[in-house]
C-alpha cells in the first residue's frame, strides 16, 4: 500500500507529460514484482561511525541506492529473498539476505590487514593470509592527501624499505624510487612499475585513479618478472568495478600555493658594500669581492615567485553486473616557483568491463591518455647565474635592454628566462585489452594485448635579446625535436585454482612477448630574420643554408623481451602455504652466448596462529612466519651493446674534399647478459588485540653478481679504453619493520599510527674476474666540476657503495690554508700537489642506513587529521653549495657564511676545493605532510552523497643539522649524497581541496 | 554452439600468437651498421683510412692534448689559476713539474696517441684484406698507414719513452702488451719509417695535403736522429742532417713571405708546410686555442661568436727576451690596451682591458695578467672551432734542424747564415737586426731564468751558462706554440735545471711523463717510469 501512496505523491510533483511515462513504469513494477519489499537501515563502520556513500545493491539486478550522510539508506527490493550487497572502498564488502526483514543495520569492517584482503602478486592475486613473500599493500584510503605531483608520493614513507625521494622543486621532476638499497652500479636501480600488469611509470596516470599499490619487495615475489625484477616490482591497480554500481559522479579539486622551503643566503647589496669597506682582508680576498655597481637587486627574487597550482578531477562510474565502467578526467596546472618552469597535465582514463556468455568471458578494456605541456624556459643554469650574480648590479639598463657583463660564464638570469621560449609536449596512450575465459569454475585463461605509445614534440627558441645573440652572435636560435616510443605487449596466462578439503592449489602458466621501438628526430637552426617565428619556422634561419653540420639528427632502435613463466601455489588448512615460480626469459640486448636466463623462486609460510596450540591465546589474531628465496635480474641499459657496430664519423681532408671515416662504435661483447640477484628473505606477520597492533618484520640478504661495469681495458691493445662486461658482486642486507597501532578507539575519537622502519647496508664483494681486473680493487667516481675537478666517491671491494672519498680537513692555518690529516694521522698544510689518493681517506657514505616513516591519523567526529613524518639517519652529504660559494676567494657572489671564520679561527684564503669541511652529517626528520579534513554535513543537499574539504601542508619543517637547503638528496646509485649546487630547491606547499560525490 | 565457436577462436588465436610470437630475439639495426654484416669494398679505402688520420686532430687539439704537453710544462706558456674565473688545477702541476701518474695530460695524450695507433692497426687489417684493390695502391696505402703509425709512436716515445708496441688489430682475449726498451722502440720507429720511404709519394700537392709523404717521413726521421742523444745517449747529428738536406734540396717547399702566413685560416697550400693536420670549422672541429687564452671581453675585438674562457698566457720572462722590432712578437702575442673591432676602447668593469706583461703567481693571477697567444689567425665570427690547419712539420723546422746540426758539428757560421735568413722575415723593418753571428748562437741564452713573483725575479739564475743558448732562444721565438719547447729544453739541458715564474726544478726524471694511472691499473705488465710512484 505504501507503494501506491508513494506513486500518488510523486504524480503530484511532476508535470503531465512525464506522468504518462511514470504511470507505465509504475504499472510495470507492480505487475512484475508483487513480492517487493522496502528495506531501510543504518550503515556504520567498526568505530560505530555512520558511513555516507555506501553502495547498496540488490544482487543480480541494477537496483541500487547510496547511503546518505548519516549512513541511512532505503531500498525497495524486488524480492523479499534477495541479497543486498553493501560496498565501500577500503571496507569489507558485506552480503545480507533480506529474508523478509524491513530493517537491516549493517556494520562494515575495516579491510586493513584483514587476512581476506586481496593482494596483487603479479599475474594474479592472493588472499593476504596465503601470501608467503614480502609484499606491502597500500589502499587508496591510506594515500597521502594534498597536492601530489606524482603517484609515487602517495605512498612515501608508508612502505618499509621503499625510498621515494623528490629532492627537487621542479614541477616536472619525477621521484627517484629505490627498494632495498641499490642492486646495480650502472644499470637501472628503480623498481619495475606495472599499471594493471602493463609496464608504465608513476607519472603516466592520475593519482586519483589509483585504487591500490602493491609492492613486491623480495625476490621470491618478484622472480616471476625475471630480468626486470631485481629492483622489486610495484603493481598499481586502478579503480575498476566488476559488479552493479550506482551511477555516480565525483569531483575533486585542490588549489595549492608553493614557495621555497629554504633559500641559500647569498650576500645582498648591503652586505657586499659592508664587506668591501672592511680593510682588514688580505689582498686576494679584497680583490675577489665584486665591485659595487651602485644598484640593489635580489636576483633570486627576480627569477622566482609564489607559485599556484590547481587540480580538477571528475570521476564517473556506473553500469550493471554485465557491463560497467569507470572513467575519469583529471587536469592539473602547476606553476614552478622559478619563473619559466610550468607543467600542465590532462589525463583521461576509461575502464570498461563486459561479462558475456554466463560470465564465462570477461572483457576488460582500459585506456589511459595523457597530455603534458612543460615550460622549460628555466634551466639549472639560470639558478646558478642568479646565485652568483653581483647584487649591486641591475636587471636592465636605462634603455630597457638587459644588463650583461663580459665575465666568463656570467649571464643575466632573468634575461635567460624571458628571452627563451620552450614548450615540451608529451603525449601518452596506454591501451590494454584483456579477455579472460572461464571454461570451468576455477580455470581462467587470459589474453592481454596492450600497446603503449609515448610521443613528444619539443620546441625551443632563443630571441635576439638572448645572450646567444647579444654575446654569441647567433642571431636567434631555435630547435625542435620529436620522439616516439612504442611498447607492444602480448601476455597469455592460464591458471587453475581448486580447493578440496583442507587443500588449496593454484597453478599458473604463461607467455609474455614485449617489443619496444624508440625513434626520434631533431633539428635546429639559427640566424633568423625575426623573433616572431619562435621555433615554429625553422626554415627561416640562414645557418642551414650556410651548410653547417650537426643541425639535424634522427635515431631508431628496438628491443625484445620474451618470457615463459609458471607458478604453483599450495596451501594446507590455512596453516602451511608454499609458492614456487619459474621464469625463462630472453632479451635481444643479451650477447649471443647468453640469450636466455632462468629465474626460479620458492617461498613458504606458516600461520602459527592457526595452530590448535595457539587457539587459547585470543589476543593473537595472526602470527605468520614466512621465508623465501628467488633469483631476479637487471637488463643492460641500451640495445645493441653486444655487437660491433660501424659509424660514419671523423672527417678527413682527402684530395681537396672532406670525407667521412668508417669507424667501429664499440668493442664487441658476445657474453653480455643480465645482472643476477639472488635474495633470501625471512619475515614475520603479526596482529594482536583485535588487530589493534599489527605489522610485519622482514630480514633479507640480496647478492647481485655479474654486475655490469664499463671496465677500463688497456689501450693498446684495445681500440676503446672501456668495455662493458658482467663482472662484480654486490651484497645488500637489511631489516624492515612495519607497525600499525590503534591506541585510541572510541565512538567520537580514534587515533591510528603507522610506522615504517628500514635498515639497509651494502657491500661491494668483487669488481674483477680473470679478464677484467681493477688494480687496487677500487675505482674513484663521482665528481665536482671545474675549477675543483675532483672525484667525490670511491667504489672499493669490501666497502659500501656510496662511500665518500677525499681530503680530511681538520684545521686551518693562520693564513687561511687548510690543514689536512692523512690516514696515518699526519697533519699537513694543504697545497695543490697533495690532491693524490695517498692523502685522501673515507669521509662517510651518502646513502642513509636507516629510513623511517611515521603517519598518525586522528579522527574526531567529522574531522580527521593526518600527520606524516619521514626521516633518514646515518649518512653524509657533500654540500656543494658551500664548497663552491662559501669560499671568499671565489669572485662571483657567494654565501654570506663565506666570511665566517673557518673552525672559528681564520678566514679561508685557499681556492675552492673539496675537503671534508663540506661533508656534513645528513640525519633529518621531516614533517612531510599534515592534512586536516572535515566531512561536511550534507543532509540537506539530497543530490550530494558526500563532501569533504581539507587543508594540507607539505614539507613543512625539517629537523636537521645539515646546513644546506634540504637534507633529502636524490641519490645516484654509486654517488649518493652529492647535493648539487644547481639543484632546484625543494618547495613548501599549502593546499586547499574539496572532494564531492554525487 | 555460438559460444563455443568464439571460445575456440580466442583459444586458437592465443595459441597462434604463442607459436609465431615465438622465441626470436634478433636485434634489428636502424641507425647503425653491423660490422659482421658489412662487406668492405675498394671504394671504401679512403673511408677506412680516415679514422687513422682523424685521430691526429684529437692528438693535437684534444683536451689536455699534445699542445699542452709541449708548451704548458715549458718556460713559454702557463695556465695559472685565474681569480674569479678558475683554471689552475692540473695546469699548475704542469707548470710546477709536480705532476703524478694521475695527470690528465699524461692520460689524454696516451689515450689519443694509442687511439691513433689502434686506428692505424685496424685500417691496416682492413686494407690488407680489402678485395678488388690494385696491389700497388694497397702496398702504398699499407706503408702510408705504417708511417703514420710510426709518427704516433715517435710522439709516444718522445713523451713516455718506455711504451708497449702493438702492431696487430686482432689480438687474443686478455692479451696484455709489455713495454719495449728505449733502443727497441727507437729501432722499430726508424725501421718502419725507412721501409715506408720508397713507397710513399714525393709530391706536394692537393692530393698529398694532410697525408704522410716521403718528406713527412724524412722529417720524423730527422727529429728521431736530432734527439738521439736524449733518447739513447748517442748523438746522430749527421744522420739528421742528411734527412733535412733531402727535404730542403728537393725544392718542393719554400719559405712563405711572412711568418704569419703558415697560421692563416686558409693556410692549406702554404708552400712551407711539409705535414699538416687539417681542421675545419664545419667538418673537423676541435681547434679551440683562442678561446682558452683570451679574456671574455676580447670577444669584441675579434667578433667571436662566443665568449672565450680566459686561461693561458705567456710567461713574462719569455716576452722580455723578444727584440721589440721582431715582427714575431706582434704576430704571436696580444698585449697592452685592448680595443673592440671598431677601434673603441674595450671596457671591462669600467676599466679598459689591458693585457699586462706581468704576473702575480701561478696560484692566483688577475684576469688580465699575461700576453695572449694569437699565433693562429682568428676569424671574425669564429664560434668555438677554428679552420686553421696545424703545420705539424714546416720547412723552417727542417732549416732549423739543419742549422742546429751544423752548429753542433762545428759549423757555427753555416748555422748563423740559415738562422739569419729565417730572421729576415721577422725583421723587415730593421733588416740589420736579422743577422746573427755563430758566436751569439753558441753563447748563452738571454732568458732571465729564476723564480719570479709579482713582477720581480726573486732568485736570478740567468741563461748565460746554457750551451748554444743563443740558438735555443731562436727556437723559442720561431716555434713558440708549435709543440717544440719541451723537446728543445730537454735537448739543451734546461727543462729540469732552470727556474721560471713559479716553477723550480723538481727532478730530472720529469723529462719523461709517467705512464698514466688508469693505464697502469688496467695492464699489470707495465712498469712505471723511474721516479714516479703510483
Amino acid at each position: 500500500m505504501k507503494l501506491f501512496i508513494y506513486y500518488f505523491e510523486l504524480m503530484k510533483k511532476i508535470s503531465f507529460s512525464k506522468r504518462k511515462f511514470f504511470t507505465i513504469f509504475f504499472i510495470s513494477i507492480v505487475c512484475s514484482s508483487f513480492s517487493q519489499q522496502r528495506i531501510k537501515g543504518v550503515i556504520k563502520d567498526g568505530n560505530n561511525i555512520p558511513i555516507p556513500g555506501v553502495s547498496v545493491l540488490e544482487k543480480g539486478t541494477k537496483n541500487s541506492v547510496v547511503s546518505d550522510f548519516d549512513g541511512n539508506y532505503e531500498i525497495i527490493a524486488k524480492s523479499s529473498q534477495s541479497i543486498l550487497i553493501f560496498t565501500f572502498i577500503g571496507l569489507e564488502t558485506k552480503e545480507v539476505v533480506i529474508n523478509g526483514k524491513s530493517i537491516i543495520n549493517v556494520v562494515l569492517k575495516d579491510m586493513l590487514n584483514d587476512l581476506s584482503e586481496v593482494v596483487v602478486i603479479g599475474y594474479g592475486t592472493q588472499k593476504r593470509g596465503d601470501v608467503t613473500s614480502a609484499i606491502a599493500t597500500i589502499k587508496s584510503k591510506d594515500f597521502a592527501a594534498g597536492s601530489v605531483r606524482n603517484a609515487s608520493e602517495l605512498i612515501r614513507g608508508k612502505v618499509a624499505g621503499l625510498n621515494i625521494s623528490n629532492g627537487s622543486g621542479d614541477p616536472s621532476a619525477t621521484s627517484t624510487v629505490t627498494l632495498r638499497g641499490v642492486a646495480s652500479l650502472q644499470g637501472n636501480t628503480s623498481p619495475l612499475v606495472l599499471i594493471n600488469g602493463v609496464p608504465g611509470g608513476f607519472d603516466s596516470i592520475a593519482p586519483e585513479d589509483i585504487e591500490s599499490i602493491d609492492v613486491l619487495k623480495d625476490a621470491s615475489a618478484a622472480a616471476i618478472y625475471g630480468t626486470r625484477g631485481a629492483n622489486g616490482v610495484i603493481l598499481i591497480t586502478t579503480k575498476t568495478v566488476d559488479r552493479d554500481v550506482p551511477t555516480t559522479i565525483s569531483y575533486s579539486h585542490y588549489t595549492a600555493f608553493s614557495s621555497f622551503g629554504k633559500k641559500a643566503n647569498f650576500l645582498d647589496a648591503g652586505q657586499l658594500r659592508e664587506l668591501r669597506a672592511n680593510n682588514t682582508f688580505p689582498t686576494i680576498i679584497k680583490n675577489s669581492l665584486s665591485s659595487d655597481l651602485g644598484y640593489d637587486t635580489d636576483w633570486l627574487g627576480e627569477i622566482s615567485r609564489t607559485s599556484f597550482t590547481q587540480n580538477h578531477t571528475l570521476g564517473f562510474k556506473g553500469g550493471n553486473a554485465q557491463s560497467n565502467y569507470v572513467a575519469s578526467v583529471s587536469y592539473m596546472d602547476q606553476e614552478g616557483v622559478f619563473k619559466g618552469s610550468d607543467n600542465d597535465e590532462l589525463k583521461i582514463s576509461v575502464d570498461v568491463n563486459h561479462f558475456m556468455f554466463d560470465d564465462k568471458l570477461k572483457v576488460n578494456l582500459n585506456l589511459v591518455n595523457g597530455i603534458q605541456n612543460i615550460n622549460a624556459a628555466f634551466s639549472p643554469r639560470v639558478y646558478r647565474q642568479a646565485l652568483i650574480r653581483n647584487p649591486t648590479d641591475r636587471v636592465r639598463k636605462e634603455d630597457g635592454t638587459w644588463q650583461e657583463q663580459s665575465i666568463f660564464q656570467y649571464e643575466n638570469p632573468l634575461a635567460l628566462i624571458e628571452e627563451t621560449e620552450s614548450l615540451n609536449q608529451n603525449k601518452w596512450m596506454r591501451l590494454s585489452a584483456n579477455s579472460t575465459l572461464t571454461l570451468l569454475p576455477g580455470w581462467d585463461t587470459s589474453l592481454n594485448l596492450s600497446t603503449l605509445r609515448n610521443m613528444g614534440l619539443n620546441g625551443y627558441a632563443e630571441s635576439k635579446q638572448h645572450i646567444s645573440n647579444t654575446r654569441d652572435n647567433r642571431n636567434g636560435y631555435a630547435s625542435r625535436s620529436t620522439y616516439s616510443n612504442k611498447t607492444d605487449l602480448l601476455e597469455f596466462t592460464t591458471k587453475y585454482s581448486e580447493k578440496f578439503e583442507k587443500h588449496r592449489v593454484s597453478v599458473l602458466a604463461g607467455y609474455s612477448y614485449q617489443y619496444i621501438v624508440n625513434e626520434g628526430f631533431n633539428a635546429n637552426n639559427s640566424d633568423f630574420p625575426t623573433d616572431a617565428f619562435s621555433y615554429n619556422n625553422l626554415g627561416a634561419g640562414r645557418k642551414v643554408i650556410e651548410g653547417q653540420k650537426g643541425l639535424v639528427g634522427s635515431y631508431k632502435n628496438d628491443e625484445k623481451l620474451i618470457g615463459f613463466f609458471g607458478r604453483l601455489s599450495y596451501g594446507y588448512d590455512n596453516k602451511y602455504n608454499i609458492l614456487m615460480s619459474l621464469r625463462q626469459e630472453g632479451s635481444s640486448k643479451f650477447g649471443d652466448n647468453n640469450k636466455w636466463g632462468t629465474f626460479p623462486s620458492v617461498s613458504a609460510g606458516w600461520t602459527i596462529s592457526n595452530e590448535s596450540f595457539m587457539k587459547n591465546l585470543s589476543f593473537i589474531n595472526n602470527l605468520k612466519l614466512r621465508t623465501g628465496f628467488g633469483v631476479t635480474g637487471i637488463t643492460p641499459g641500451a640495445s645493441y651493446l653486444s655487437q660491433t657496430l660501424y659509424n660514419y664519423a671523423g672527417d678527413i681532408y682527402n684530395d681537396g674534399k672532406w670525407i667521412q671515416g668508417l669507424v667501429p662504435a664499440s668493442n664487441p661483447n658476445p657474453d653480455l647478459k643480465w645482472e643476477k640477484s639472488t635474495e633470501f628473505n625471512i619475515g614475520l606477520d603479526f596482529s594482536f588485540i583485535n588487530n589493534r597492533i599489527n605489522g610485519s618484520i622482514d630480514v633479507y640478504n640480496k647478492q647481485t653478481k655479474d654486475l655490469l661495469w664499463d671496465y677500463s681495458v688497456p689501450t693498446p691493445p684495445n681500440l676503446y679504453g672501456s668495455t662493458l662486461a658482467n663482472v662484480g658482486k654486490l651484497e645488500n642486507k637489511g631489516i624492515e619493520v612495519l607497525l600499525n597501532v590503534n591506541p585510541v578507539k572510541t565512538t567520537n575519537f580514534s587515533w591510528d599510527s603507522n610506522m615504517t622502519f628500514s635498515y639497509n647496508k651494502n657491500k661491494l664483494l668483487s669488481l674483477s674476474n680473470d679478464l677484467y681486473e681493477i688494480e687496487g680493487d677500487y675505482i674513484n667516481t663521482g665528481g665536482v666540476g671545474d675549477p675543483i675537478s675532483m672525484s667525490t666517491h670511491r667504489l672499493e671491494v669490501g666497502q659500501s657503495v656510496g662511500n665518500i672519498w677525499g681530503l680530511k680537513s681538520v684545521d686551518i692555518t693562520e693564513g687561511g690554508t687548510w690543514i689536512i690529516e692523512t690516514k696515518d694521522g699526519t697533519r699537513k698544510t694543504l697545497t695543490t700537489d697533495m690532491y693524490g689518493d695517498e692523502n685522501k681517506q673515507y669521509l662517510g657514505n651518502g646513502r642513509p642506513v636507516y629510513n623511517v616513516g611515521w603517519t598518525n591519523t586522528f579522527k574526531y567526529k567529522k574531522f580527521d587529521l593526518s600527520v606524516a613524518l619521514i626521516g633518514a639517519f646515518d649518512f653524509q652529504i657533500i654540500n656543494q653549495q658551500r664548497m663552491f660559494y662559501e669560499v671568499p676567494k671565489a669572485v662571483y657572489n657567494k654565501l654570506d657564511s663565506a666570511y665566517d671564520l673557518v673552525y672559528g679561527k681564520s678566514l679561508l684564503t685557499y681556492d675552492q676545493t673539496f675537503v671534508s669541511y663540506y661533508v656534513e652529517k645528513g640525519d633529518y626528520v621531516k614533517l612531510d605532510n599534515v592534512t586536516l579534513a572535515y566531512n561536511i554535513d550534507i543532509k540537506k543537499l539530497k543530490f550530494i552523497n558526500s563532501a569533504r574539504i581539507y587543508a594540507s601542508g607539505s614539507n613543512l619543517a625539517t629537523i636537521t643539522g645539515y646546513k644546506g637547503l634540504d637534507p633529502e638528496v636524490t641519490s645516484g646509485a654509486i654517488t649518493p649524497g652529492n647535493d648539487d649546487r644547481d639543484k632546484y630547491p625543494t618547495i613548501r606547499t599549502f593546499t586547499l581541496g574539496i572532494n564531492l560525490t554525487f | 554452439m555460438k559460444n563455443n565457436n568464439i571460445i575456440f577462436k580466442v583459444v586458437s588465436l592465443s595459441v597462434f600468437f604463442l607459436g609465431v610470437g615465438c622465441t626470436n630475439l634478433d636485434e634489428t639495426l636502424y641507425d647503425k651498421i653491423s660490422a659482421e654484416d658489412t662487406q668492405l669494398k675498394a671504394e671504401d679505402l679512403a673511408n677506412i683510412m680516415a679514422p687513422a688520420y682523424a685521430s691526429f686532430r684529437t692528438v693535437y687539439w684534444g683536451w689536455n692534448g699534445l699542445f699542452d704537453l709541449y708548451e704548458e710544462s715549458s718556460d713559454l706558456i702557463v695556465t695559472p689559476f685565474r681569480i674569479g674565473i678558475g683554471w689552475g688545477d692540473l695546469y699548475i702541476t704542469m707548470h710546477k713539474h709536480t705532476w703524478g701518474p694521475d695527470l690528465g695530460h699524461a692520460e689524454g695524450n696516451w689515450d689519443y696517441l694509442y687511439t691513433g695507433v689502434n686506428e692505424c692497426n685496424r685500417a691496416l687489417y682492413q686494407v690488407e684484406s680489402l678485395e678488388g684493390l690494385d696491389s700497388s695502391v694497397q702496398n702504398s696505402s699499407i706503408q702510408e698507414l705504417k708511417a703514420l703509425r710510426a709518427i704516433y709512436y715517435y710522439l709516444l716515445y718522445d713523451n713516455f719513452r718506455n711504451i708497449p708496441i702493438v702492431t696487430d688489430f686482432v689480438i687474443p682475449v686478455g692479451f696484455l702488451p709489455e713495454q719495449s726498451t728505449s733502443q727497441e722502440t727507437y729501432n722499430f720507429i726508424e725501421n718502419e719509417l725507412l721501409t715506408a720511404l720508397p713507397l710513399l709519394s714525393e709530391d706536394n700537392n692537393t692530393k698529398t695535403y694532410g697525408r704522410v709523404t716521403k718528406w713527412a717521413v724524412k722529417m720524423t726521421l730527422a727529429k728521431l736522429y736530432l734527439n738521439s742523444e736524449v733518447y739513447l745517449g748517442t748523438p746522430k747529428w749527421d744522420k739528421a742532417l742528411i734527412q733535412v738536406n733531402d727535404i730542403i734540396d728537393s725544392n718542393k717547399f719554400e719559405l712563405t713571405a711572412n711568418y704569419s702566413d703558415s697560421f692563416k685560416i686558409k693556410n692549406e697550400g702554404s708552400s712551407e708546410e711539409i705535414l699538416s693536420i687539417p681542421y675545419d670549422e664545419k667538418y673537423a672541429g676541435g681547434s679551440y686555442y683562442p678561446f682558452k687564452t683570451l679574456h671574455p671581453a676580447s670577444q669584441a675585438t675579434f667578433n667571436l661568436a662566443g665568449a672565450p674562457w680566459g686561461g693561458s698566457a705567456a710567461i713574462p720572462q719569455f716576452i722580455d727576451t723578444y727584440d721589440i722590432e721582431d715582427a714575431r712578437l706582434k704576430d704571436t702575442w696580444l698585449g697592452g690596451l685592448q680595443y673592440d673591432s671598431s677601434g673603441n676602447p674595450l671596457m671591462f668593469n669600467n676599466v679598459q682591458l689591458n693585457y699586462t706583461n706581468y704576473m702575480s703567481e701561478v696560484d692566483g693571477t688577475e684576469y688580465n695578467e699575461g700576453f695572449r697567444c694569437i699565433k693562429y689567425e682568428i676569424g671574425s665570427g669564429t664560434a668555438s672551432s677554428l679552420s686553421n690547419d696545424v703545420p705539424f712539420y714546416r720547412l723552417t723546422d727542417a732549416l732549423m734542424i739543419k742549422a742546429e746540426c751544423l752548429l753542433r758539428t762545428g759549423d757555427a757560421t753555416g748555422a748563423a747564415i740559415i738562422v739569419s735568413k729565417i730572421r729576415g722575415r721577422a725583421f723587415k723593418i730593421n733588416p740589420a737586426k736579422a743577422t746573427v753571428t755563430g758566436t751569439k748562437l753558441s753563447g748563452g741564452s738571454i732568458y732571465k731564468y729564476g723564480e719570479y713573483s709579482y713582477g720581480l725575479i726573486t732568485k736570478l739564475e740567468g741563461g748565460d751558462d746554457i750551451t748554444y743558448g743563443g740558438f735555443l732562444d731562436e727556437l723559442a721565438w720561431e716555434f713558440v706554440g708549435e709543440h717544440h719547447r719541451k723537446q728543445d729544453l730537454i735537448r739543451f739541458g734546461v727543462y729540469t735545471t732552470k727556474s721560471w715564474f713559479s716553477h723550480k726544478p723538481n727532478g730530472d726524471y720529469r723529462k719523461i711523463f709517467p705512464i698514466p694511472k688508469v693505464v697502469m691499473e688496467t695492464n699489470s705488465k707495465l712498469n712505471q717510469n723511474t721516479g714516479y710512484v703510483n
